[in-house]
């Protein structure tokens, strides 16, 4: 399967990518809360949105590409539209909701595309119990891509046997991934120990 | 369902990240009282299994798709704080990589599903396992069904608090699309369980913190 790795642009030479990750975490945090807390007039949500833009040219981030990753949230947006219809004033509230996620989102994507997974890792191993948080995530970001690879394995198995998997089916084959994902961690932490990783 | 940025007030994301990252360090805490190296990869590998199950669509009649939550069904192998800590981190990633979720809602995301699913689900199922034993099967059903159900209703008063919705206009709709959700998640626990059961019962038996 081909996977879109989202630090691709981490290797670019641009504006965000030579911030520090701490820096940048908590430049976002900032500006998450700042776009939490604006009041609900269109004039506020300009300089957040030419900030969004002003990024993306000197990261060097393709706006079209950068689009596409942003829609991903639509879905979401229409059941919490179709919620929100029912309140009074409620098509309002959903423009303005609609509007901070959309900035949110795009911060918290300008964030990711332009940071090295393994310097996030790293940043985050500072942080208090950070080792436990900072292991788990870099396992996640290893593994995950192999994971779904051989769920897409098996399914392909079952139906090229001429079975169409149906719900039950799909239990039985997450139950799979789960011991194949088990064992695997097993002769993980055997390659991990054999090269002399400890606990810290 | 993942809240994103945006769709909840200051209050609502102070109360629930306040909380949230509370028991965070709390499941931390108890996760390396009795931690060993062995259990590391075993979360690891997990988390990359939890994130997977959320990310992977399951076709449905009628053209829609469902993704699992699977929170209930790794708090009954890992235990309840191994399963809040590993989902929170799964639903942190989604946020940060995928754009399922937000960061700040980050709170509210793991006490609907997280906290629930795990801590909430597995000491439910605990005590009513031990009450009746022998209807094990029925209440990881049961169980997992109802964490999806109280998933929704949190999701419900976190949007009402924040003065998005109308809990009462709101409520049929969203228990409606959770009940078929939570339906579909009680029998993908229940199979696969007992799979689990059937062909690697060790699995079972690890160490539940």
């Amino acid at each position: 399967m081909k996977h879109h790795f989202i630090d691709d642009f981490a290797y670019k030479k641009g504006f965000l990518q030579r911030v520090d990750t701490g820096l940048k975490v908590i430049l976002l945090i900032l500006l998450l809360l700042c776009v939490l807390v604006i009041p609900e007039k269109v004039l506020f949500y300009i300089p957040f949105i030419i900030l969004t833009f002003l990024f993306l040219i000197f990261s060097k981030i393709p706006f079209i590409y950068f689009l596409k990753r942003i829609l991903i949230i639509f879905p979401f947006l229409l059941v919490l539209f179709s919620l929100s219809i029912f309140k009074e004033n409620g098509l309002r509230i959903f423009l303005f909701s609609f509007l901070k996620s959309l900035i949110s989102i795009s911060f918290v994507f300008l964030f990711v595309m332009t940071t090295k997974m393994t310097a996030l890792s790293e940043f985050i191993k500072k942080l208090p119990a950070g080792f436990l948080i900072s292991d788990i995530f870099s396992f996640l970001y290893r593994y995950f891509f192999l994971l779904q690879d051989e769920f897409e394995k098996m399914k392909r198995a079952m139906i090229s046997k001429g079975k169409n998997p149906k719900l039950k089916d799909y239990a039985l084959l997450s139950g799979n991934l789960f011991i194949r994902s088990y064992e695997r961690s097993e002769r993980v932490l055997k390659a991990m120990i054999s090269r002399g990783w400890k606990i810290k | 369902m993942h809240i994103p940025d945006g769709f909840l007030d200051l209050k609502t994301v102070s109360a629930t990240n306040v909380f949230s990252i509370g028991f965070l360090f709390y499941s931390i805490k108890k996760i390396t009282k009795k931690l060993n190296p062995e259990r590391i990869p075993l979360l690891g590998l997990s988390c990359a299994f939890i994130f997977t199950l959320e990310v992977i669509s399951f076709p449905l009649p009628g053209g829609t798709t469902v993704h699992l939550s699977g929170a209930f069904f790794i708090s009954l192998i890992l235990g309840p704080f191994s399963g809040f800590f590993i989902t929170f981190i799964s639903l942190f990633v989604q946020a940060l990589i995928l754009g399922h979720g937000g960061i700040l809602t980050i709170g509210a995301n793991s006490l609907n599903i997280a906290f629930t699913g795990c801590v909430m689900g597995y000491y439910f199922y605990k005590f009513f396992e031990e009450l009746f034993p022998s209807f094990k099967t029925m209440w990881i059903f049961i169980i997992s069904f109802l964490t999806l159900i109280t998933g929704s209703l949190l999701l419900l008063i976190e949007l009402t608090i924040s003065g998005k919705i109308l809990f009462s206009k709101s409520l049929f709709p969203v228990l409606f699309a959770h009940t078929i959700a939570g339906i579909i998640e009680g029998i993908f626990t229940v199979s696969a369980i007992s799979f689990l059961q059937r062909v690697k019962p060790e699995i079972l038996k690890t160490q539940k913190i």
